[in-house]
């Protein structure tokens, strides 16, 4: 089923989560919603399952008006962080609930559930823990068991919200892969919300970016990766470097330098003019020899060996420059603290300056806000 | 020369305060409790069992038991209710009943016998009303039911609370997005998981009403085989110098409440840990 | 309202329930406290002057202030001490310390106070020495001090071992190392540490030491203007229909409880961090 979001906006009191969100999830599709926290991601997921009421704006699920209707009706599934197990039941039980709630006719009978139970646990490598509780299980295993839950009420929307956040690096990857293999198998509409960008760029067919609650761009991860629309995005998705230039008649000043960057270096400028930041990745640079045009000069301050890459520290002014490159891509018997080096450039992008600035740390409203009276003797983190 | 010295030494004062508490206790705790099974031991146990099946003591036993039993019931679906309702909802006065609901662990137990003794009586605010309906609630069994229900008020309210403020409310959205109604998710998501402390809270409530005796003795009837408990018993029983007769009635109680709440924490502990809390 | 609209109840049937408790918190605290004030004030305020200052009712007030006065501060040692050894050290047997420690928790008053008896009493372990020697114990001030005794000594003790817990002996140890004696820890580490939970603990224990009736019932004898505690005088005051001269003797003891109340409260709200809530230890009369 595809998901149609326009005009999406929540607002609390004098701050607002989301800011006119536009976006459409085509069927079939693994939609990432990426971002620090603080931007709205988790608020827009909880707001596309009912969990949480939208300011303004519509929200179509297939061909219906979902804004009006209860999370329990959407037919939706939805993963939660820590995965929201029924501590209290079986695992049986748990995957069983959904089925076990409808009411009237809509319910199947004892066999039925069990037949399905049965299938759901295979579909998700679990068979023979039925009897277990979750506290027997380990993290990996809840999770799937919280999927298969979710997914035996046979939902057109499948919403994960940091599926892995609670888990192991090394599960969390293993995981991470078996997901992608399952929702192919399935072609379940599936939008998961992560703050790890290397998960997004790993699992996802098209990748959200949300920045201070609004979408910053949509694209697949590889033209999220080669062409950014913004420095934050840039900045987001990778490590860069960033260099005071000067946009002048179409081109580009380095700051200290007394010519212009070759155009060809240059993949894009977004800025009009005047002040600017060039951002360039650390492995777009490259160190080059006596007889080139250099488009900077740098002072080397380290270098460091990482496994097979070669990691260099830089000094041009007040700046620091890093470079990447492979160990046998850079001739590293001329460089030693303090050696000067010429650099050229590629793929560099430019962006007006005050765009440059750091993504705003969590937001006054944090990422999880919830419209909700606040219990008396409160949640922890915030009363203690 | 290796330095390794147990924990115990490196902080001073083990032996003072160890020592300290151990002959307080010994002097306060462990030699009365001696006499009381040194006195109970005296009698040969025929006389024991004797006193034991007298029909007075087996009505006091049914009277103390069974009301704080149903004392302790109401008290789990109220204290429920009431702790719900200042964990979850937010309005004027809140703060000030959260402190209200100490007030029978505060108030001494003397002052609250009179009062419910006065209120209750058929002349009484709330006695005078279900007098008019033809229901006499002071001197009678239902009179005992009000003061333990009054004294264990609290115990519910305080387990609860910690536990319905710490649930994460997560489960509750899964099930909301599973298609659960409001009172499916009420009865099979929270109710369970509350549950181990209703139940922790009503055994006290119900292990403090058996042994009750001042906010009791006003308003029960006292009259042997109807409305006499077990601690007014046990009181008559040393004004009379019987007291062989007092201990074993004493040894009883102990016996058998302790039996019941070890029943009941041995239960919780096996829930709890197959439910991992 | 996305947190309660998952369960319980929609608006209207959140106020039934707010209403429903609020209602049934009233017909059984509210009342009964109102209720205390209103007969010692029935027959007008100079009435309850003149209770008050009854030489018999002055008597146990007296004697109620004395046996707090004695019970308290020994309780208050040993639930120092006895916290000191249970948390700063492990030791075999510890558990069925702290087990003997919640037993007049577990026990009737009667039966707290008729231990004593069985003890000293005419019939007790120790009665005929006791007489042969001419020292009267129960039945007469040591007695009731006894009984108190033993049912409040938990209440230090019990408000000290979770904070003492929770705070851990670090800063003991800095001191240690850093050459300070034993005492001088005790009195300039750990006691400003545990101030608010001991002060706490202290107030709890005085209110039921005031308040305590099963257990001094049983030992006092009853004996009018000797060996009646303030909870003693009311009820003898109640059963000889005295109902204004017991109500005002009690109206007493509940502005105490009110007061302990309000402490509770402040202490709570302001000293949260060093406070554990108040749970099942604390329990009066």
């Amino acid at each position: 089923m595809s998901v149609t979001i326009e005009g999406l906006a929540k607002t609390f009191g004098h701050g607002s989560v989301l800011n006119g969100i536009d976006l459409a999830v085509n069927e079939g599709e693994f939609m990432a919603l990426l971002g620090p926290s603080g931007s709205g991601k988790t608020s827009l997921l909880r707001i596309i399952a009912g969990l949480e009421a939208a300011s303004a704006g519509r929200l179509m699920i297939g061909e219906s008006d979902a804004l009006n209707l209860p999370p329990g009706e959407r037919r939706i599934g939805f993963v939660f962080q820590n995965y929201a197990l029924f501590r209290h039941m079986r695992v049986f039980d748990n995957v069983a609930f959904g089925l076990q709630v409808k009411r009237g006719r809509a319910r199947p009978n004892r066999r039925e559930i069990a037949a399905r139970v049965a299938k759901l646990l295979d579909l998700v490598q679990l068979t023979g823990l039925e009897r277990r509780f979750p506290a027997q299980l380990s993290g990996g295993q809840r999770q799937r068991v919280a999927l298969a839950r979710a997914l035996a009420v046979e939902p057109n929307l499948l919403l994960l919200d940091e599926p892995f956040g609670a888990l192991d690096a090394g599960v969390r990857v293993a995981l991470r892969e078996w997901l992608r293999a399952l929702h192919d198998r399935l072609g379940l509409t599936s939008i998961f919300v992560t703050h790890d960008q290397d998960e997004a760029l790993a699992l996802a067919d098209r990748i959200a970016i949300l920045n201070a609650g609004r979408i910053e761009q949509i694209g697949t991860p590889a033209e999220l990766y080669d062409a950014p629309a913004s420095a934050f995005i840039m900045a987001f998705l990778g490590a860069v470097n960033r260099l005071d230039c000067v946009v002048r008649d179409g081109g580009v000043w380095l700051v200290g330098e007394g010519s212009p960057i070759p155009a060809s270096s240059v993949d894009s400028i977004a800025a009009p003019g005047g002040l600017a930041t060039a951002m360039v990745r650390p492995g777009d640079i490259r160190i080059c020899s006596a007889a080139e045009t250099a488009a900077a000069r740098a002072t080397v301050r380290g270098i460091s060996v990482v496994g097979g890459r070669l990691r260099l520290r830089l000094a041009r002014g007040d700046q620091t420059i890093e470079v990447e490159a492979d160990r046998d891509a850079i001739d590293t018997s001329r460089l030693f603290a303090g050696a000067p080096v010429r650099l050229a450039f590629r793929r560099m992008r430019v962006f007006p300056r005050e765009a440059t600035a750091a993504a705003p740390a969590a937001a006054e409203i944090a990422d999880d806000a919830e419209d909700a009276p606040i219990p008396l003797a409160g949640r922890r983190k915030r009363a203690r | 020369m290796s330095w390794s010295l147990p924990r115990r030494r490196v902080i001073p004062g083990f032996g003072l305060t160890l020592g300290l508490s151990l002959t307080y206790l010994a002097l306060i705790v462990l030699i009365p409790l001696a006499a009381l099974i040194l006195k109970a031991a005296e009698t040969d146990p025929a006389s024991f069992l004797a006193t034991l099946r007298d029909p007075r003591v087996i009505a006091a036993f049914r009277v103390s038991f069974g009301i704080a039993f149903a004392a302790a019931l109401i008290n789990a679906v109220i204290g429920l209710l009431v702790a719900w309702v200042l964990v979850r909802y937010r309005f004027p006065g809140r703060r000030f009943i959260d402190g209200l609901v100490d007030l029978p662990f505060a108030l001494p137990t003397a002052v609250a016998g009179i009062a419910l003794a006065t209120l209750y009586a058929d002349t009484g605010w709330i006695g005078g009303i279900f007098a008019r309906f033809g229901i006499d609630i002071a001197f009678t069994p239902l009179g005992i039911l009000v003061a333990l229900v009054f004294i264990g008020l609290p115990f519910v309210v305080r387990t609860v609370q910690p536990v319905l403020a710490d649930l994460a409310h997560d489960a509750e959205e899964a099930a909301l997005t599973l298609g659960a109604t409001r009172w499916q998710i009420f009865f099979r998501v929270v109710l369970p998981a509350l549950l181990p402390g209703v139940i922790t809270g009503a055994s006290l409530a119900f292990a403090r009403g058996l042994g009750e005796y001042g906010s009791v003795i006003f308003i029960a009837g006292n009259m042997p085989g109807l409305s006499e408990i077990v601690p007014l018993l046990i009181v008559i029983k040393l004004e009379q110098f019987d007291y062989p007769g007092a201990a074993a009635i004493g040894v009883a109680m102990l016996v058998a409440s302790f039996a019941i709440l070890l029943a009941i924490n041995l239960g919780q502990l096996v829930v709890r840990r197959r439910h991992g809390l | 309202m996305a947190f309660d609209a998952s369960s319980g109840a929609g608006r209207a049937g959140q106020l039934a329930l707010i209403a429903a408790a609020c209602l049934y918190l009233a017909v059984f605290l509210v009342i009964p406290l109102v209720a205390v004030f209103a007969e010692a004030l029935s027959k007008g305020f100079a009435a309850y002057r003149e209770a008050l200052a009854a030489p018999d009712a002055l008597a146990s007030v007296r004697l109620t202030l004395l046996v707090a006065a004695i019970a308290v501060p020994l309780n208050t040692a040993f639930g120092l001490a006895a916290a000191w050894a249970i948390t700063k050290f492990e030791f075999a047997g510890k558990s069925l310390l702290t087990t003997l420690i919640d037993l007049p928790f577990s026990v009737s008053p009667v039966i707290s106070g008729m231990v004593y008896v069985l003890l000293f009493g005419a019939q007790g372990l120790f009665g005929p020495f006791l007489a042969a020697h001419g020292l009267k114990i129960v039945f007469a001030v040591p007695g009731l001090v006894l009984a108190t005794i033993f049912v409040t000594f938990p209440f230090v003790v019990r408000q000290l071992i979770p904070l003492m817990l929770l705070q851990g002996s670090g800063e003991e140890e800095a001191a240690l190392v850093l050459g300070a004696s034993g005492w001088r820890i005790f009195r300039k580490v750990t006691l400003p540490n545990i101030r608010w939970g001991l002060l706490y603990g202290v107030l709890l224990c005085n209110a039921r030491a005031m308040g305590e009736f099963g257990a001094v019932s049983v030992v006092s004898g009853h004996i009018r203007g000797v060996t009646e505690t303030m909870p003693l005088h009311i009820e003898a005051l109640y059963n000889g229909y005295y109902v204004v001269g017991a109500f005002s003797v009690a109206s007493l003891l509940a502005l105490l409880a009110l007061v302990t109340l309000v402490l509770k409260c402040i202490f709570e709200t302001r000293y949260r961090e060093e406070l554990v809530p108040m749970t099942k230890s604390a329990r009066v009369g």
